[in-house]
């Protein structure tokens, strides 16, 4: 029984973290309609930038995320920019390649200045957090609760600020926010730049869980990819369930059955929900035509 | 107000206006009227800045405005009303009230606006938690003017604002336009409900495959066989 409850628990917790990283991905989705393939290693990215942070600057990585979240806001509004905009109003396709053809470079050019070797920076607590028989590490803790406060804070920023108003406007008639002034353009870099920054922190909660090397960023956007689709696509509670819903998963039949087999239990469940769920747990039908879950 | 000189407009490849001359003075009640697909909805898309590309001029208190995108023409003053209401139907009527004050100008007086809305129309206000898409037609379409208001136009462009509503949302409609021009407002303003629009304008032009075929003032519009013709392509 104990052993269930710390793998239900520490399934919930990594769950989190694998919802931290995919917010981004499911925000870009739902206001774009794009998907950016090259999301894994914008992640990649900010994981290299935490751990110079942390390993040449000797701050923590928690610390990192000042300079980390503002840097991949940056970095994803030059992306925008660059790749991004010029393709919107062309077909689909066009922007699935550029953004692959952007991660392919990204995995290149670590692989180039970083070399293949995997890279960690040092446990920051060093003892585990202990709750009766219950034991788990505070970093996945702390990244729980970080991403519980993310979800909220952006749930809140878009309900509730001006610029969420706009957001939801735009994503639920671009051409009518046009003709009442909003700068739909602008709504798209901002999203894009945001949904970066948040790949940014979630990088900064990872770093000190997981090592980094040029192609981290694929082991991960496997996982972001199904916990977006698993939720419904441009739904941000949906990701930190679909999130959590894996990371239970993954964390059960990795011990009972075989570390190795974790990835093909939550493919089976992906499926099942495919199946009887094709618009994800929390996703409205046809979601992916209309637009982010109101 | 609003001049419009030799315009073109183009779908793609598509050419719909032909040399389109027209102009709206200050708080006049100008009708654009016309068969289907005459062109008059991509007039109101190309002044409004949306879908088209174009050649010629538009010009607003004298100032060309034909190369900003739309949400540039917002703050200048110039707003439409597009056809079929295009409200952000998971909103409630409030929050869509709200996303028409977005232009700088608009927001920090919105407060104000607001108030005048619901004066204007209490409707709003009574269902003002409710979600846009829930709404009747007629109170659809009172909340697209009422968004649109919110937005402090100058110029207010009205595309089929009567189209599918119950006659009595149409006088309501009419008076309204009325009453917003006494208040200062230059509305331009398409309808297929030609006899009742062309009794509240004061001037009207006819659109026909692209082109202005004829224009004069309103009622006497109404007596000239030629409108006939133009309209129901005789």
């Amino acid at each position: 029984m104990t052993t269930l409850g710390q793998l239900v628990i520490s399934g919930i917790l990594i769950g989190g973290i694998y919802a931290l990283m995919s917010i981004g991905l499911t925000l870009i989705f739902g206001v774009l309609r794009i998907v950016n393939f090259a999301h894994g290693e914008f992640l990649m990215l900010a994981m290299y930038g935490a751990w110079a942070v942390t390993t040449l600057l000797g701050f923590n990585p928690y610390v990192a995320v000042l300079a980390i979240v503002p840097a991949m806001f940056l970095f994803g509004g030059i992306v925008y920019r660059i790749i991004i905009s010029p393709g919107l109003d062309k077909p689909h396709l066009v922007v699935v390649f550029a953004t692959m053809g952007l991660s392919i470079f990204l995995q290149n050019v670590a692989l180039m200045m970083m070399t293949a070797d995997l890279w960690d920076v040092p446990p920051i607590f060093s003892h585990a957090v202990i709750v009766g028989a219950l034991r788990f590490k505070a970093e996945l803790l702390l990244g729980f609760l970080i991403t519980i406060l993310c979800t909220v804070g952006l749930q809140w920023v878009i309900r509730a600020t001006y610029l969420g108003k706009a957001i939801r406007a735009t994503v639920q008639d671009g051409e009518a926010a046009m003709l009442m002034g909003i700068p739909v353009p602008r709504i798209f870099l901002i999203t894009f730049a945001g949904g970066s920054a948040l790949v940014g922190l979630a990088a900064c909660v990872m770093m000190p869980l997981f090592s980094v090397f040029p192609t981290v960023g694929l082991n991960f956007v496997l996982i972001a990819f199904v916990v977006v689709v698993l939720g419904g696509m441009g739904s941000i509670e949906g990701a930190l369930i679909g999130g959590i819903c894996i990371g239970v998963v993954q964390s059960l039949s990795s011990y009972y059955v075989a570390p190795a087999f974790g990835q093909m239990f939550f493919f089976i469940l992906f499926l099942l929900v495919m199946i009887f769920r094709p618009n994800g747990i929390l996703g409205q039908k046809g979601a992916a035509t209309i637009g982010i879950n109101d | 107000m609003l001049e419009v000189k030799d315009l073109n407009a183009f779908y793609g490849p598509v050419q719909v206006l032909h040399g389109v001359n027209l102009s709206v003075a200050a708080s006049e009640i100008v009708a654009l009227v016309g068969a289907n697909a005459a062109g008059k909805s991509t007039l109101m898309f190309t002044l409004a800045g949306l879908r088209t590309t174009h050649t010629g001029s538009i010009l607003l208190d004298g100032e060309p405005i034909g190369d900003f995108p739309a949400y540039e023409r917002v703050p200048r003053g110039l707003v439409l009303v597009p056809e079929r209401r295009r409200l952000f139907p998971f909103m409630n009527v409030i929050e869509n009230l709200e996303i028409g004050a977005y232009s700088a100008a608009a927001r920090p007086v919105a407060r104000d606006t607001l108030d005048e809305v619901f004066q204007l129309l209490p409707v709003l206000a009574e269902r003002r938690k409710q979600v846009a898409g829930s709404l009747s037609g007629g109170e659809q379409q009172m909340l697209a003017i009422g968004r649109a208001l919110m937005a402090k136009p100058r110029v207010l462009l009205l595309d089929e604002p009567t189209e599918g509503l119950a006659p009595i949302y149409v006088k309501l409609l009419f008076d309204l336009i009325v009453n917003l021009r006494r208040s200062g407002l230059t509305v331009l303003i398409v309808e297929q409900n030609v006899h009742h629009v062309l009794r509240t304008a004061d001037r009207a032009y006819v659109l026909e495959n692209g082109r202005i075929v004829l224009q004069g003032q309103g009622e006497s519009l109404l007596k000239d066989e030629r409108l006939k013709v133009a309209y129901l392509g005789l």
